[in-house]
């Protein structure tokens, strides 16, 4: 079946199309289509001319694409151009022409269609595009997209600078390679429960750089569910700067806590000085048997000993996590106290567990900080003559150190204010005691609950988790 | 001073007491005296 048999207006066609179509004549309209007259504004058959509806700037090029045409026969590509609607508005198009021969001249056929909103979009995508990608460039933070195992898809550009690696470096890793082996654990069981829960999480690990230095980094992950495809965000900062000072502030609230304690530890060590000193000039007398007193004299100096060590230990800046047995750390912590509880008269009651270890992940010095702090809160909040009950125990996979004393009690409206720094319930506290004590807990994944009834006392409770010597590999 | 024997504890007492040792030494002797409740064999001796 031919087109001739079926009749084809083709016309029709070109007077239905969707697409702008001219036929020229030099530089002369002698066709237009409906469509043409409705993108640049006219009424149908008005009289267009090529001058006024192309834009200024595409004069001259047009001129030589309408010669090429006619001069070579050939079309020309397709090129995008502005024009200019009959009420000033220039709209972006898309035109290409080709030789239309008609009756032995060559004429062109032009086609064009309205591009503007397309362009618009195409500008605001890249302004967007652009807007991302000046943000990404400048933000201080590390933003990366990771999979569910933890793979990085994308990193921010500013992966190089704080982490020393082009995000392409990086890409298909795992961070986990690159985190302080006794940071490690946590940070996966925290990825795992991010992408479990879907919750957002923020956690604080130590990442080698590509120098090899260790940062410390604070990462808060989110689950981004996008179609079917389950990703984590992340945002990682550098917090070296802001963990030294805490570390400092550590030290320094230490410091203070000695000095404190000095007046009970002197009193410690004079009583077993003053017997040394009285035996020597016993010895030096030589009334009496020399050997008799060597036992004395050993036991009383090894007590100094002890206390000056205990102490020693305790003024020791570190922060290494180790094993440790928090019954043995409550033990010297009350050896310390004793004097300064005595001079109180306030008893201190401490029983451990039937348990004599218990084994939590820390350092010694740290958890001694914190248990000097509540110990001696408890102390100072007892009654001269008070008692302060200490007990040890393992609940739910924690170890449990609870501080009793029977005090004046906290009132319901301070004790939620407790831990700020700068809040204090002492009249020449600072306030910063207790709130070193719970950052130190919570680096050790731990946590501080108080219970207080006022008129009756208060009871402290640490908890930490437990340290279990076989934990599986994730 | 626990370790001491009760009669050596009596004796360093007395010797203390005889060459004017510190105060605080014959002190800390009287309390451990006392803790054994052999303040008796003091007084009577003194």
């Amino acid at each position: 079946m031919s087109l001739e048999e079926n009749n084809i207006d083709f016309i029709q066609m070109v007077e239905n199309s969707l697409s702008a179509i001219l036929v020229m004549h030099n530089k002369e309209v002698i066709y237009a289509n409906p469509i043409s007259y409705e993108l640049l504004g006219y009424e149908p058959n008005e009289i267009l001319v090529l001058d006024r509806f192309l834009h200024p700037d595409y004069h001259s090029f047009c001129r030589k694409r309408l010669d090429h045409i006619y001069t070579y026969r050939k079309p020309v590509k397709l090129m995008e151009q502005k024009m200019v609607k009959k009420d000033g508005a220039i709209i972006d198009v898309e035109v290409k022409a080709s030789p239309y021969i008609f009756n032995g001249k060559v004429l062109a056929q032009v086609h064009f269609q309205d591009i503007t909103s397309r362009k618009l979009y195409e500008q605001k995508l890249k302004n967007s595009e652009e807007k991302y990608r000046i943000i990404s460039k400048n933000v201080t933070d590390v933003i990366s997209e990771q999979s569910t195992k933890g793979e990085w898809l994308y990193l921010s550009p500013s992966s190089k600078e704080i982490l020393g690696y082009d995000p392409d470096e990086l890409l298909g890793k795992s961070p986990f390679e690159f985190i302080h082996p006794d940071d490690k654990r946590q940070a996966k069981d925290t990825f795992c429960s991010i992408v479990q829960s879907q919750t957002t999480k923020t956690i604080r690990f130590r990442f080698m750089k590509k120098s090899g230095d260790y940062i410390w980094l604070e990462s808060r992950g989110k689950v981004l569910c996008r179609r079917d495809c389950k990703t984590v965000i992340t945002d990682s900062r550098d917090v070296s700067e802001q963990m030294e000072a805490e570390k400092r502030l550590r030290q320094s609230e230490k410091l203070a806590i000695i000095g404190e304690l000095s007046a009970g530890v002197v009193h410690e060590i004079r009583n077993p000085l003053t017997s040394i000193k009285g035996f020597l000039q016993l010895m030096q007398a030589g009334t009496i048997n020399t050997t008799d007193y060597i036992q004395i004299l050993t036991t009383e100096v090894e007590r100094i000993e002890q206390i000056s060590n205990d102490l020693l230990a305790f003024a020791k800046p570190s922060d290494e996590l180790k094993p440790q047995n928090l019954v043995q750390i409550m033990h010297d912590v009350i050896f310390l106290m004793r004097g300064q509880a005595e001079r109180k008269h306030v008893d201190i009651d401490w029983t451990p567990s039937s348990d004599s270890t218990l084994t939590i992940l820390g350092d010694a010095s740290q958890l001694k900080q914190v248990l000097i702090n509540i110990v001696k809160n408890g102390i100072e909040a007892s009654k001269d003559g008070g008692k302060l009950k200490i007990t040890a125990s393992k609940t739910n996979g924690h170890a449990v150190i609870e501080i009793t004393d029977n005090g004046e009690g906290i009132p319901a409206d301070k004790l939620a204010k407790i831990g700020q720094s700068f809040f204090t319930t002492k009249e020449k506290g600072t306030g910063l005691g207790l709130m070193v004590s719970y950052k130190i807990v919570k680096n050790h994944h731990g946590k501080i609950t108080i219970d207080s009834k006022e008129g009756e006392g208060t009871t402290f409770r640490l908890h930490f988790p437990l340290f279990l010597k076989k934990v599986k590999e994730v | 001073m626990e370790h001491l024997s009760d009669e050596l504890l009596i004796e360093s007492y007395k010797k203390a007491n005889e060459l004017h040792l510190s105060k605080e030494f014959i002190h800390l002797i009287e309390r451990e005296i006392q803790r054994r409740s052999l303040s008796h064999k003091i007084r009577y001796s003194s």
